[in-house]
């Protein structure tokens, strides 16, 4: 059952909590919330619609509450976010709330979701391989995401590239694809038929948005993707694009680098990362133009069955 | 200023760079647990995981090919070092009576380690000595080797 088909009341068993609480599964995770704004809890229902829900009896990886705060000054409308009892992100406007939800999602991801080797970086499928796009935050790895996906590339997820343990695939999140700033209105040039959230302003990020992810991003996102591209990408606004051949002990230096728990899993991080490197070409991506560092990245993806691309498709 | 005239202080630098050489020949290395270390070996370099830190290291060629001479578990001085690096590359071993740092006092006063393997692999080769002496410097901070005066 979706969480559309939840709050349409089809499933029978499972409603609403009194303060919003519900349980959805990301990918590989478990969550339940209780999300106390009515706005964020409507943005959820909308962005979140096509993912699997789950019931609040249901085991969970992690538990984001989040609160209206007291406000000292009359008229400020302020909030808190709460994972797994321990308070995040101090108080914040209620008008940043979404994104501080989905940044509390992160958080559970990187520090608890040591089921996989987690890296700091963007990853997304096409023709049956995964492509991790590794870089510091603010270097274009969301926008290169979204220009990825409208050239129908599947969506992994923006924020982290996911190694399961056993297998060394990439695992799916699918989450909403974080954009910020110039970035929202190039992208949504790219996709007219992409579907926002509000638009909020994120303390040091500046604007932010967050594309839905398609329906087909979601539906598949139980399938996994041995990685077959590590990109290292380097922000260059209105440089031209260019794409060289970088050796792969730079990229795993790189990966390491970018790594949430790369040590804390020892050897068996190092064994499992210097695979998927391993099995990997490895590029270095100076990203200019979106739209033009997707078309090069697209160039020297492993050729494959053009019909296994998404096309975007509104729900 | 030293105060010291120009002559007289190239002089003592080369005295310093003779003693230092002396003393790395004296200094012997070994790695205490080869066994243990995790490598990876690529086009542009080797990655290699010492399991009792939990570290990573990067190695660019010239390194690598150090760390895996260390890594036999014999003990090496520094000019042996060398020397077996200089012969798995098939250049030429340095003597045991190189004076060249005689010969050039200006450079008497750079590290020895690396002045030593400039010798040996010529100065195209500069930037790998150096990584090399930063090797070696880490090596040593992560416990990786032992140091004695036999």
């Amino acid at each position: 059952m979706t969480v559309r088909e939840w709050v349409d009341g089809a499933g029978g068993g499972l409603t609403p909590g009194a303060d919003g609480a519900f349980g959805v599964r990301t990918g590989p995770f478990t969550c339940h919330l209780r999300l106390g704004l009515p706005d964020v809890a409507g943005t959820f229902l909308r962005m979140y619609s096509d993912f699997p829900a789950v019931s609040e009896n249901d085991p969970a990886d992690f538990h984001v509450a989040m609160r209206p705060a007291l406000a000292r000054r009359p008229f400020r409308r302020l909030a808190t976010l709460t994972v797994d009892g321990t308070p995040k992100f101090g108080v914040f406007d209620r008008a940043s709330a979404w994104p501080y939800f989905e940044w509390g999602m992160n958080a559970c991801v990187s520090r608890l979701g040591h089921r996989h080797l987690a890296l700091h970086a963007a990853s997304l499928e096409a023709r049956g391989g995964g492509a991790v796009l590794l870089g510091p935050s603010g270097c274009g790895k969301s926008t290169l995401t979204a220009a990825l996906m409208a050239r129908g590339w599947r969506l992994l997820s923006d924020e982290f590239a996911l190694l399961r343990l056993d297998t060394g695939a990439l695992d799916a999140l699918a989450r909403p694809v974080c954009l910020k700033n110039d970035s929202i209105d190039r992208i949504q040039a790219m996709m007219p038929q992409a579907e926002f959230g509000p638009r909020a302003l994120g303390e040091r990020k500046g604007i932010v948005a967050h594309l839905r992810p398609r329906p087909a991003d979601v539906a598949r996102m139980d399938e996994s993707a041995p990685p077959r591209v590590i990109c290292l990408l380097t922000l260059r606004p209105g440089a031209e694009s260019v794409l060289a051949p970088c050796g792969r002990a730079e990229a795993m230096a790189a990966a390491i680098r970018h790594g949430f728990n790369y040590r804390s899993l020892g050897r068996d991080g190092f064994v499992l990362l210097s695979a998927a490197v391993e099995q990997c070409a490895c590029f270095r991506l100076t990203l200019g133009d979106p739209a033009e560092a997707a078309a090069l990245l697209d160039n020297v993806h492993p050729p494959l069955l053009r019909s296994s691309r998404l096309a975007y498709m509104p729900s | 200023m030293s105060g010291m005239a120009p002559a007289q202080e190239s002089r003592e630098q080369a005295a310093k760079g003779r003693a230092s050489l002396a003393e790395d020949a004296a200094i012997r290395f070994r790695s205490p647990s080869p066994d243990g270390l995790v490598w990876r070996r690529w086009e542009d370099g080797a990655v290699v995981f010492h399991p009792p830190s939990g570290d990573t290291l990067f190695l660019d060629p010239a390194s690598a090919l150090l760390l895996e001479i260390l890594a036999d578990g014999s003990p090496h001085t520094v000019p042996s070092l060398y020397a077996a690096a200089a012969a798995r590359l098939s250049l030429p071993v340095p003597s045991q009576d190189d004076r060249s740092a005689d010969r050039e006092p200006a450079k008497a006063g750079t590290p020895t380690l690396v002045y030593r393997l400039q010798a040996v692999s010529g100065p195209d080769q500069e930037a790998l000595v150096t990584r090399a002496q930063a090797l070696l410097d880490r090596l040593d901070r992560l416990g990786l080797l032992d140091r004695w005066m036999p």
